[in-house]
Order: structure tokens, then sequence, then C-alpha cells
């Protein structure tokens, strides 16, 4: 950030600056809706969409269809995408690095996964309800296999390209292969892992929905499906605001915590 | 000068008798690049003295930084043998400690994070860590930057952490590999000195490679000066001149002439010389 007399300004300006297009998108619909251009059925009036929102998020239950739900729908899908996450951070992170260090590993790893991630993530959305039936297995199944190939790629690439130099020099120091895969591989990736990381986390929240609206009770992907059935498009709306909001919430918190909890993710990425 | 006719610097008489503390013998080293083989190194054979500041001169290409390699361990030899102390060398250890040319400190630990590095693997003392890192980093003038990362220090600041992280595991041979190559003339004649004095005060053991002929007579006891491509060691060279050299003197000038002339005559060198 600049620091001469206008710092205050430029400041000022970078705090506005992300918030420009949403302001921008916002005012264009309230300008569409006002002037009655587009029906209420297909763009609800931005005052319906709040009034729905407050409704839904702090509302009694029996104050209406929908209210008072966001908190049990929140947890649901919280479950699932952490649950899909975490799967897809256990196997991707170790194949990938596996796949980066190892030729072999590489050559055996590699057709297969890159085979099966050409497969859209949506048709396996028949098999896993034949095989896991409605619910949060077939969630965590559809999270956990898109959130998978970003981790697994990028822990991939990344460990491939740390410089040999700097495994040389831990070889020198007396550092051998299983320590020096957690003291020199895994930071020297990190920029690498952490993208492969945010990406496999936003993934899983497109996923989460995938999964969820194949008619499970609760979850905001739920909520929208059956928003969509009795016709409440201002529902809808909502249901896509709050994932918007907690997926770009639950990017930073991660982005935090890996900067937080290891030296190398806050020092190089 | 025959290699094989060794004559010993004023500074290694007493230490004549003793056992070479590092023997190459007839090393060879191939590299085989799609159908055909390159030897990088041909037959070399050299010992090295206890406390001994050896140079090994020669252009790009002559399999200098091969043989640095195969005495790190990072390449195996495909023949001959390399013994530190009378044990062939099998594999890279910290008795053999390299000064990397480029940049190969662990850019997420800072200045004394990278020091402590190779101690975290020994079994001593959390205090007596801290002791060594402390004097490591005032024998390199670093004190003030302990908490600085790689990235916001200069290119000299960078080896001489990377001299002193290297240093603190007192390796039985420091292997330097064009270390100051990279810096800026002044930085390079600061490093040269700073090399010296630490040298002289650990009396350690360096074997150096390096392009620059004034580089090897400021700092050599012996200069190792290898053939331009045929991975073979063409003469060994004393510098007995007293420290410190000052590179105006008629006898610095003379030694570096004499190295100038054995690096271009490589280039009309007869190949059935060495056959």
């Amino acid at each position: 950030m600049r620091m001469n007399d206008n710092g205050r300004t430029v400041l000022a300006f970078h705090r506005v600056l992300p918030w420009i297009i949403p302001g921008a998108c916002l005012l264009a619909w309230l300008a569409i809706a006002e002037a009655g251009l587009a029906p209420a059925y297909l763009l609800p009036h931005p005052r319906t969409i709040l009034e729905s929102g407050y409704a839904y998020i702090l509302g009694s239950p029996g104050d209406g269809m929908y209210a008072g739900r966001f908190l049990l729908d929140v947890r649901a899908s919280l479950v699932r995408v952490l649950a899909g996450f975490a799967v897809a951070t256990l196997l991707g992170l170790p194949l990938g690095v596996m796949s980066g260090r190892l030729p072999a590993a590489d050559r055996l790893l590699s057709t297969t996964v890159n085979g099966i991630r050409a497969v859209p993530g949506i048709s396996w959305l028949p098999l896993a309800l034949v095989w896991f039936g409605i619910g949060l297995e077939t969630t965590v199944f559809l999270v956990a296999l898109a959130a998978f190939f970003p981790i697994y790629i990028n822990t991939a690439s990344g460990t491939r390209q740390v410089s040999l130099v700097l495994l040389q020099a831990g070889a020198m120091m007396g550092v051998r292969r299983l320590p020096g895969t957690f003291a020199i591989l895994l930071p020297g990736a990190m920029p690498s892992i952490v993208s492969g990381l945010r990406l496999g986390l936003g993934i899983a929240w497109a996923y989460l929905v995938l999964g969820e609206l194949t008619g499970v009770q609760n979850g905001l992907g739920a909520v929208i499906m059956d928003a969509r059935m009795v016709g409440r498009i201002d529902v809808i709306i909502v249901g896509i605001c709050i994932i918007a909001v907690i997926g770009r919430l639950s990017d930073q918190l991660l982005k935090a915590c890996l900067r937080l909890s290891l030296k190398s993710a806050r020092r190089t990425t | 000068m025959s290699s094989k006719l060794k004559v010993l610097s004023p500074r290694q008489t007493p230490r004549e008798h003793k056992a070479p503390l590092l023997e190459i013998k007839d090393l060879v080293r191939v590299f085989r690049t799609g159908g055909t083989y390159l030897k990088a190194l041909d037959g070399i054979s050299l010992e090295v003295q206890p406390g001994e500041m050896l140079c090994v001169l020669g252009p790009s290409g002559c399999g200098k930084t091969t043989l640095l390699k195969v005495l790190a361990g990072f390449l195996k030899p495909s023949g001959g043998h390399v013994f530190l102390r009378g044990k062939p060398i099998a594999g890279p250890g910290p008795d053999r400690c390299v000064v990397f040319q480029e940049d190969a400190l662990f850019p997420w630990l800072t200045v004394a994070e990278n020091i402590d590095f190779g101690l975290k693997a020994l079994k001593i003392s959390r205090r007596r860590r801290r002791e060594l890192l402390d004097r490591s980093l005032s024998l390199i003038g670093l004190s003030a930057f302990r908490n600085y990362l790689p990235q916001e220090i200069s290119g000299g600041m960078k080896q001489r952490v990377a001299l002193a992280r290297v240093l603190i595991l007192e390796p039985e041979i420091l292997l330097m590999d064009e270390p100051f190559a990279a810096l800026d003339a002044q930085t390079r004649e600061e490093m040269q000195l700073l090399l010296l004095r630490l040298w002289e005060m650990l009396s350690q053991t360096v074997v150096f490679v390096t392009h620059d002929v004034r580089e090897a007579v400021t700092l050599a006891d012996r200069v190792v000066v290898m053939e331009k491509h045929s991975g073979r060691l063409k003469d060994i060279v004393d510098i007995d001149l007293e420290r410190p050299r000052s590179p105006d003197d008629q006898r610095f000038l003379s030694r570096c002439a004499r190295l100038n002339d054995l690096l271009r005559n490589d280039s009309i060198a007869c190949p059935l010389k060495y056959a």
C-alpha cells in the first residue's frame, strides 16, 4: 500500500474496489424491478429477496414455509462439504506427493486419474444414487470425487517443481527422505498445495449443491431444489446468495488457517 | 609440472606425513545423452590434505562441477574411487557439505532458521543449538538479520547464510561450487576475505570450484587445472604466497599468468598427450 499524502485515499479506494461490481449489479437489478421490465416470477424485486432472506435466516419456524430453516440447512451442508473435502485431502495430498516425486507412481496413477477426471462429475450422480442411496454418502462421494482432482494435480505439480538444489541441500545436511518430505518437499510445494486446497474447497461447494439436488431433507442445495418445485424463486436466489457468501468465507477461513498453522504458507503464499 | 609431484605449501609442511583427508583415485564419470556418451571426468586422481584450501579451476563444461557433485555424493562415480579418511563415499552426508552457486536457502525459513536447519537432525540440546546459532550469526556478521527471510536480503548475505548453515555442522570437508560467481566484484572480494578468515579460524578443509583465475590465486594453497573437454586433470599449481595476498603484487600476477597460460594452451592441446 502506498504511504504518501494520498495514502488514505488509495487505501479507501482499494477497500471499495471489490464491491463495485456487486453494487452495480444490484443497482441494475433494482432498476429493472422498479421499472417493471421483468415479471416477478422470473426476477423478484430485491426487497422480496431481503424479506425472504431475513425470514429464512432469522425467522422462527412456523412463520412461513422456509422460515428459520437456515441453521439446520447450513449445518447439514457444512458437514457434507467438510467430510467430502477431508476425504479428498487425505487421498489427494499423499497421492499427489507420490506422483510428483516418484516417476513410477506417476506412471501408475496419471492415466487412471486423468481418465476419471475427464468424466463430468454429474454423470456420477445416477451411479452414486444406486450405490449409496439418497443422503449423506452420495453427497460426500460426489464432493470428495470432485475436490480430489485439483488437490492431487496441484500437489503433484508443486512437489515436482521443488528445486533439486533444495533437496540436495537437505540430503547433505543429513535430512533423510521421510523427514525431508515434511521439512523440505511440502513447504517447498506449499504455494501449489494451497491453491489446490482452495480450488478443491471451491469445487466442493459446487458439487454439494449437485449432491443435494437429489431429494435430501436438509441442506442449502435441498432448499434451492425444493423452492424450484413450489415456484419460490425468491428462495432460490436467497440460497444462491448464501452459498456465494459461505463459499467465499470458507475460502478465506481455509487460507487463514493454513497461514496461521504453517510457516511456509505464511511466508511464501 | 607433473601432477604426481606434490609440493606442499609452507603452511602444510607440518602435516606432510598425515594421511590425506580425501583421496580420489582414477575417477571416471560418464553421462549418457541420447545415444552418445560424454566423459565428464576421465581418470582424475587427486589427494586433499587436512586443512588445505584446494581450488579446482577450469572453463565451463570442463567437469569441475561434476567432480564436486561426486565428492558431495549427489552423483555416483562410473569408475574409480573416492575415499574420505579411507572410507568410500556413499551418498550425501553432513561430513561433506556444499555451498551451491545459486540460491539454495529454504525460502520459507528465516536466516536463523536456515542456519539452524541442519542442527535439528543432530541430537544436541536446545541450549547448545542456540549458542552455536548465535556464534555462527556473529561470525558471518548477520546477527541483526536473523529474522529476515532470504528474499529480503542481498545476494552476498544469502551466500553468507549458505556458508554458515554448513560450517555450523563442522563438516570434514567444505565443497564450494562457484559460490561467489553471481555476486558483484566488490561483494565477491568481501566474501573471499570472509572465507579465508573462517578457513583460518576453523582450520577447515575446502575444495573450491571456480572459473576465475584471480579468485583461485587469492584463495588457494594449490590449484587443480582441468582440461576443457576431456574431463582430465591438466596440472596442479602451488600458490606459495603468504596471506593476505595482494592482487597488485608481482608474484600474484605471475601466478595468474601461469594459470591463464594453462587454460589457454588447452584449446590447442594435443589430445594424444595424455592418451
